[in-house]
């Protein structure tokens, strides 16, 4: 077993004493960006999931232009190091996160505990929202290593990768399309794909929003007969809550094989003719293999 | 006998658009009522503590900083659009709650 990278994580008191770094750029992402200008970190860009991290019109990540935009107005160069938070746990910061290393950012960290951690620690919020920066980063170039399409999923060109659902139990067992609140993120079918294991993201978490130690998170994996040694795909709903499970496996426990499904399950369950399981057990992908072809 | 069917028609429409006005007259727009400030600082307080929630001591604490009695929290327990819900020993914002939460959040940073 490895040990957790400590240098993809920092915590409040390491932050409060860096915020003057000229190095550093903090970022905010939450699912609801509007805690932004209630209140954020001294010094902290935010990121609108909804406009920064997707692209405007096709559903799919922004490409190398409006990341080099969007790096630009944030202050972001090869050279920065980068740290993100946001609410809900941490998911889209580190969808975020996710998302600037498959465009070949490399000096990231996560806030450990998130937004959380600097609100209930009682450290100060500011409400001016930084000058653009207009920093000169070169066009980033994609690195689709770290993604993995349906097609990765349905059809692997190598052995079948292990798949890791990280939804609730009742999303996963099909008794629901999605948790109460999030209407629109329905697929048109309820299940899981076959084969996938059932561990929802926030059993990496503990009840403050935190990461759990490094000891417990590989046994949390382990005790599921995952392996390290073997490729891993990991899916929710729209792909933020696998990038949390992600980091994780990717980030903190190095495992070297470890792609997020961001078209996860709206994109899954709502296909023609996809294979789908319902219940507990995972069930078996009917067709997988180098022989296999996707269903249409 | 058409022209007198029309004619009473015409009378309910009347009647019907009459009733409308005095509705609109006596009710405001929006369909929620006005809450105190310190109703949604507890609402975000919850919300800032993240996906876990808090625990009922937290709860109670967090209340009687903005002056809630213990036992007056219960209300935002109760009816089909409490803003909270107990889950195991922890507790959350639903989502009415989350979406009160955005609105008001909205107004007030907009």
């Amino acid at each position: 077993m490895s040990a957790t990278k400590s240098d993809v994580l920092v915590g409040r008191d390491w932050l409060v004493e860096h915020l003057d770094d000229p190095e550093l750029v903090i970022l905010e992402v939450d699912e609801r960006p509007v805690l932004y200008r209630v209140g954020h970190i001294p010094g902290a860009h935010c990121l609108d999931w909804h406009s920064d991290l997707q692209d405007p019109i096709t559903r799919d990540i922004p490409n190398s232009a409006a990341i080099q935009a969007l790096w630009r107005r944030t202050g972001v160069d090869p050279e920065s190091l980068v740290v993100l938070y946001g609410d809900k746990n941490n998911w889209y910061a580190c969808f975020a996160y996710w998302l600037f290393r498959l465009y070949g950012l490399r000096r990231m960290a996560i806030l450990d505990g998130g937004r959380p951690a600097w609100v209930t620690g009682g450290l100060p919020l500011s409400t001016t929202e930084p000058a653009p920066e207009n920093s000169e980063p070169p066009p980033p170039s994609l690195d689709p290593s770290l993604r993995a399409s349906w097609r990765d999923v349905a059809a692997p060109e190598s052995d079948p990768p292990q798949l890791i659902d990280v939804r609730t139990p009742e999303e996963y067992r099909g008794e629901m399309l999605t948790e109460p609140g999030y209407p629109e993120e329905a697929a048109q079918r309820p299940g899981h794909i076959p084969g996938a294991l059932s561990i929802p993201w926030d059993h990496a978490t503990r009840e403050d929003g935190s990461f759990k130690s490094p000891e417990e998170l590989e046994a949390l994996f382990t005790a599921s007969h995952l392996d390290r040694q073997t490729p891993a795909i990991t899916y929710c709903r729209i792909g933020e809550r696998s990038a949390h499970t992600w980091f994780v496996l990717h980030e903190l426990l190095g495992w070297s094989d470890v792609r997020n499904y961001d078209g996860s399950w709206t994109e899954w369950g709502s296909m023609i003719a996809m294979p789908v399981a319902l219940g507990e057990a995972p069930g078996f992908m009917p067709v997988t293999g180098r022989e296999a072809k996707p269903p249409h | 006998m058409m022209r007198a069917e029309l004619r009473r028609v015409q009378s309910r429409l009347a009647r019907i658009d009459a009733d409308l006005a005095q509705l609109e007259r006596t009710e405001p727009a929006s369909v929620s009522r006005p809450r105190a400030e310190r109703y949604y600082q507890l609402l975000l307080s919850i919300y800032e503590h993240g996906r876990h929630g808090v625990d009922a001591a937290q709860l109670g604490a967090l209340g009687a900083t903005y002056d809630y009695d213990r036992r007056g929290l219960g209300g935002f327990f109760a009816g089909r659009r409490a803003p909270l819900r107990m889950t195991g020993d922890r507790v959350r914002l639903t989502p009415e709650g989350e979406r009160l939460l955005e609105r008001h959040l909205q107004d007030q940073t907009s």
